[in-house]
C-alpha cells in the first residue's frame, strides 16, 4: 500500500483510478473510501475519478476538484501545508523527546546504581 | 416481573461492588482480617447478581418483550431467532451489561488466584479491581440501564444494524469485550503490588505474566475475528482499515505487547519495575480509551454501533486512572526503583526495551491520527479525515522494525551479547533471508517494501528453527530420540518455546498481511447472466441470479462457477441484500480460498434486470492470517502452561 501512493506517470489509468479511489472518503460514510464504500455517493465519486482521469487530469487536479466541493476531509491523508503540519510533526517530535528522556533516564539510573549483580541460578 | 428481579440484582450487585471495594481498602490499611473477607465474598455474589441481570435481559429479547426500551431499540420481530440471543450486546447498554458480568467472574478468579499465596495483596487487588467494578455498574445504574422499561408496549422494535446480523456476531464482540476489560486485571495485579509496596518474589511475577498473557491472546483473537468478519462480510475485499474503533482495540494490544515482553525482563534481570507499573498503567488507560472512543467519542467511524452519549464519563474515568496511578508510582517511586542496571545496550533485556518504546511510539502515532481530526477541528477549524494512507505510511516502517526486532531479540543473550557467538548464530538466519530476496527477485517481484519484509520474516523463521534445531540436536546427541527430544526441549523452558510458537504465528500473520497488501488485484465487471469473464488466471461464468424478498430486506443472490486456468473449481456465489428501514445495503463475498490466495468477488450493483456488477479480488495469502491465530493461541497456552507450573512450583 505504501508504494501505491507513489506518484507515478507510467501507471495506467486503471491503476491511477484505484489509487485515487484508495484515498478519497466517501463524505456520507466517514472513515471509508470510495473504493470501500458502497454507498451510492461513493459510486458517482467513482464515476466521477473514472471521468477525470480519462479526460487526462493529474492526480492532484483531482484531488482538488473533491477538495473544492466536500472540503479537505475527503482526503483520506491531509495534505502537508501550514495547518496540517502539526499531524505530520507531532509524531517524530514526540518520538525524539521519548527517546531523550528515556535515554537519560537509562544514564541517571546507570550513575546511581549499586552495581550488584543479581543471582540468575535459580530463575534459569 | 423477570425483568424486575434483573433490575434488582443490578442494583444490588452495585452496593456490593460498593462494599467490596471500600472495605477490601479499609480492611486491608486497618489491619482486619473478617472485613477484607466479608469484602472479597461481596465482589464473589457480584457474579452471581450480574449472571441473574443478564439473563433476565436475554430472556427480554428472546420473548421480544419491546416494553423494555433497550429490547425495542436493539430488536425486531424479524430478527432470526438465533440472533435475539446475543443482540443484548449489540447496544450501548447491554454490552456494557456484558462487559460488568464478564468482569465479574474476572476478578472471581482473579482473586481465587491470589488469594492462595498472596493474602497480603489480595485486599489491594479486590480494592482496586473493585473500584473499576463500581465504576461499571454505576454507569449501568444511572446512564445506562438496560432493564429500563417503557410505558407502553410498542408492537415491533428498532432492531440492529444489518451488518451485525452475521455469524461474527457470536464470537467477535464478546471476544473484544472481554479483551478490553481483561487488561484491567494484569493492572490490578501489578498497581496492587506497587502500592503495598514490599519486594515480591518470581513467583509473584509469573503469576501476573499468566494473566497478562490471557489478556493479550483475548486481545488478539478479538482483532482478528474482528478482522475475518470484516473481509467476509462488509465486502470490500480488505480486513483491516484503520478505523478509529479499529485504532481504539489496537492500542491496548500494543501496549499489553509490550507490557508481556517488559514483563519478562523483570522476572530475569530485576529491571524494569516501576517501567511496568507505568506500562501496565499505560495499557489499562489505551483500553478505557478504547472504551470511550467507542461510545460516543468524538471520531466518526463505521463502527458506531455502541453510540451514546457516555464519551465524557469515560473521559473522566481515564483521567482518574492516570491520576490515581500516577499518585502511586510517584508515592512509591524509591520501592519501585530498581536495585540493578541494565549491564549492557547490547543485550536482550535492551532489545526488550527498545520494543517496548517502538510499541509506545506506534501507540502514540495511531492515536495521534485518531484525534486529529478533532483537535484539527477545535484549533484549526478545519474539519480533515485521517485514514489508511497516514498509518500506513507512518506506522508501517515502525511496524516492520518491530517485527525485524523479533529476529534478534530472542537471539541475544541476557546481560552482554558476544559479537562472535552472535554471529554464528545469525549466519544461518541472514544467509537463508539473503537466498529469500534472490528467490524474490528471480520470481520477478520488483516492490522493495514487500521484498525487504519478506526478507525480514524469513530471518525471524531462520532464528527460531535454527535455535530449535541446535537445542534438539544437543538432546539426541545425549541419547534421546528424535521425537522426545524435541518434546522434552519445548517443555523444559515452556514459556520461552511458547513465545517462539507465538511469534512464528506472527511471522505468518506478516506474510498474509504483506501479501495482501502489496499484491491484491481488484477489477469491476458488469456481467449478464451466461457470460464469462477473465481476470488473471481466473474465468468465472455468472450462472445464475436469485431474487428472494424477506420481511426486513430484499435479497439478490447471484451464483458463479469459477476455474483456474479453465480447471472447474468452485461454485461460489454472491449476496447483496437491501434493507429499506435502514436505507442499508450489505453484501456478502464469494471467496474460494487457498494457500497460494483467494479468489473474492463481491456484488456492487445492480444496473437493470440482467445485467450488474461485480467487483472481483485476487489476494494473495489472505488465508495465512486467518491461520496463524491458532497458532498464537496455542503458543500462548504453551507460555502460559510454563507459567502456571512456575507459580505452582515451591522454592522460588
Amino acid at each position: 500500500m505504501l508504494a501505491c501512493l507513489e506518484e507515478d506517470v507510467t501507471k495506467d489509468d486503471y491503476e491511477r483510478e484505484q489509487n485515487l479511489n484508495k484515498i478519497l472518503m466517501c463524505p456520507a460514510c466517514p472513515g471509508e473510501s470510495i473504493d470501500q464504500s458502497q454507498n451510492p455517493l461513493a459510486d458517482n465519486m467513482r464515476e466521477i475519478v473514472k471521468q477525470k482521469v480519462r479526460e487526462g487530469l493529474t492526480d492532484d487536479e483531482i484531488k482538488q476538484y473533491f477538495v473544492d466541493r466536500y472540503g479537505v476531509r475527503v482526503l483520506l491523508e491531509p495534505p502537508v501545508r501550514s495547518n496540517t503540519l502539526v499531524l505530520w510533526i507531532v509524531p517524530p517530535i514526540g518520538i525524539s523527546i521519548l527517546a531523550i528522556v528515556l535515554i537519560s533516564i537509562m544514564k541517571m539510573k546507570r550513575r546511581i546504581s549499586d552495581n550488584i549483580e543479581i543471582d540468575d541460578s535459580s530463575i534459569e | 416481573m423477570y425483568s424486575e428481579i434483573g433490575l434488582f440484582a443490578l442494583k444490588l450487585s452495585l452496593i456490593l461492588a460498593i462494599y467490596g471495594a471500600i472495605g477490601s481498602f479499609v480492611g486491608h490499611f486497618k489491619k482486619n482480617p473478617q472485613l477484607v473477607l466479608s469484602a472479597r465474598y461481596a465482589l464473589f455474589s457480584v457474579v452471581f447478581l450480574l449472571t441473574i441481570s443478564t439473563i433476565s435481559l436475554v430472556v427480554g429479547f428472546v420473548s421480544q418483550d419491546f416494553s423494555l426500551r433497550y429490547v425495542y431499540e436493539n430488536s425486531n420481530l424479524s430478527m432470526p431467532v438465533e440472533y435475539t440471543w446475543v443482540a443484548f450486546y449489540a447496544g450501548n447498554a447491554g454490552s456494557l451489561l456484558f462487559i460488568a458480568m464478564v468482569y465479574s467472574i474476572l476478578i472471581a478468579v482473579t482473586l481465587i488466584t491470589v488469594v492462595r499465596a498472596y493474602r497480603n495483596l489480595a485486599a489491594s487487588v479486590a480494592g482496586i479491581l473493585g473500584v473499576v467494578l463500581v465504576f461499571f455498574l454505576g454507569v449501568i445504574v444511572f446512564l445506562a440501564n438496560p432493564l429500563e422499561k417503557l410505558d407502553y408496549i410498542p408492537p415491533d422494535g428498532l432492531g440492529i444494524n444489518p451488518l451485525l446480523i452475521h455469524f461474527g456476531m457470536f464470537i467477535h464482540p464478546p471476544m473484544q469485550m472481554t479483551g478490553l476489560i481483561s487488561v484491567v486485571i494484569p493492572f490490578s495485579l501489578i498497581l496492587a503490588s506497587a502500592l503495598v509496596g514490599k519486594p515480591y518474589p518470581f513467583k509473584w511475577l509469573s503469576l501476573v505474566r499468566i494473566w497478562a498473557l490471557i489478556s493479550w491472546v483475548i486481545l488478539t483473537l478479538g482483532l482478528m475475528l474482528g478482522s475475518w468478519w470484516a473481509y467476509t462480510i462488509l465486502g470490500w475485499g480488505g480486513y483491516w482499515a484503520w478505523d478509529p474503533v479499529e485504532n481504539s482495540a489496537l492500542m491496548p494490544w500494543f501496549g499489553m505487547t509490550a507490557l508481556v515482553h517488559s514483563l519478562v525482563v523483570e522476572m530475569r534481570r530485576g529491571i524494569f519495575r516501576l517501567w511496568n507499573v507505568i506500562l501496565a498503567t499505560i495499557a489499562f488507560s489505551l483500553a478505557s480509551v478504547g472504551m470511550f472512543i467507542n461510545r460516543g467519542g468524538p471520531v466518526p467511524s463505521v463502527h458506531s454501533f455502541a453510540e451514546s452519549s457516555l464519551g465524557w464519563v469515560f473521559l473522566i474515568f481515564l483521567g482518574c486512572v492516570v491520576l490515581i496511578s500516577s499518585m502511586i508510582i510517584i508515592w512509591r517511586e524509591d520501592v519501585l526503583r530498581s536495585h540493578h542496571r541494565m549491564g549492557s545496550y547490547f543485550s536482550r533485556e535492551a532489545a526488550f526495551l527498545l520494543q517496548n518504546i517502538l510499541f509506545l511510539v506506534v501507540t502514540f502515532i495511531t492515536l495521534w491520527g485518531t484525534i486529529y481530526p478533532v483537535i484539527s477541528d477545535v484549533f484549526f477549524g478545519e474539519i480533515v479525515s485521517v485514514g489508511e494512507p497516514y498509518y500506513n505510511r507512518v506506522n508501517g516502517p515502525v511496524l516492520l522494525i518491530i517485527v525485524a526486532l523479533m529476529g534478534i531479540a530472542p537471539v541475544l543473550p541476557w546481560g552482554q551479547a558476544r559479537l562472535a557467538i552472535l554471529k554464528k548464530r545469525l549466519l544461518i538466519p541472514a544467509l537463508s533471508s539473503l537466498g529469500m530476496v534472490i528467490l524474490l527477485l528471480i520470481l520477478g517481484l520488483t516492490q522493495v517494501v514487500p521484498i525487504i519484509a519478506f526478507a525480514v520474516l524469513t530471518f525471524i523463521v531462520g532464528t527460531i528453527l535454527d535455535e530449535l534445531v541446535r537445542g534438539t540436536i544437543s538432546r539426541i546427541k545425549r541419547g534421546e530420540n528424535y521425537i522426545a527430544s524435541f518434546w522434552n526441549l519445548i517443555n523444559s523452558n515452556r514459556t520461552r518455546y511458547g513465545g517462539f510458537i507465538v511469534h512464528m504465528g506472527i511471522v505468518i500473520l506478516a506474510v498474509g498481511a504483506t501479501g495482501s497488501s502489496f499484491y491484491s488485484v481488484q477489477k469491476d465487471f458488469v456481467f449478464e447472466v451466461g457470460e464469462t469473464k477473465n481476470l488473471g488466471r481466473y474465468s468465472f461464468t455468472y450462472d445464475n441470479l436469485e431474487r428472494k424478498a424477506f420481511l426486513d430486506r430484499q435479497e439478490i443472490t447471484s451464483e458463479f462457477s469459477v476455474y483456474l486456468k479453465d480447471k472447474f473449481i468452485a461454485n461460489i456465489n454472491t449476496t447483496r441484500a437491501f434493507y429499506p428501514q435502514f436505507d442499508l445495503t450489505s453484501s456478502k463475498a464469494g471467496i474460494v480460498s487457498t494457500l497460494a490466495e483467494d479468489f473474492y468477488i463481491v456484488s456492487s450493483g445492480l444496473n437493470n434486470d440482467d445485467e450488474a456488477v461485480f467487483r472481483v479480488y485476487i489476494n494473495p495469502l489472505v488465508k495465512w492470517m486467518w491461520l496463524s491465530g491458532p497458532i498464537i493461541l496455542l503458543g500462548t497456552i504453551v507460555a502460559i502452561l510454563g507459567a502456571f507450573f512456575q507459580v505452582r512450583r515451591k522454592n522460588i
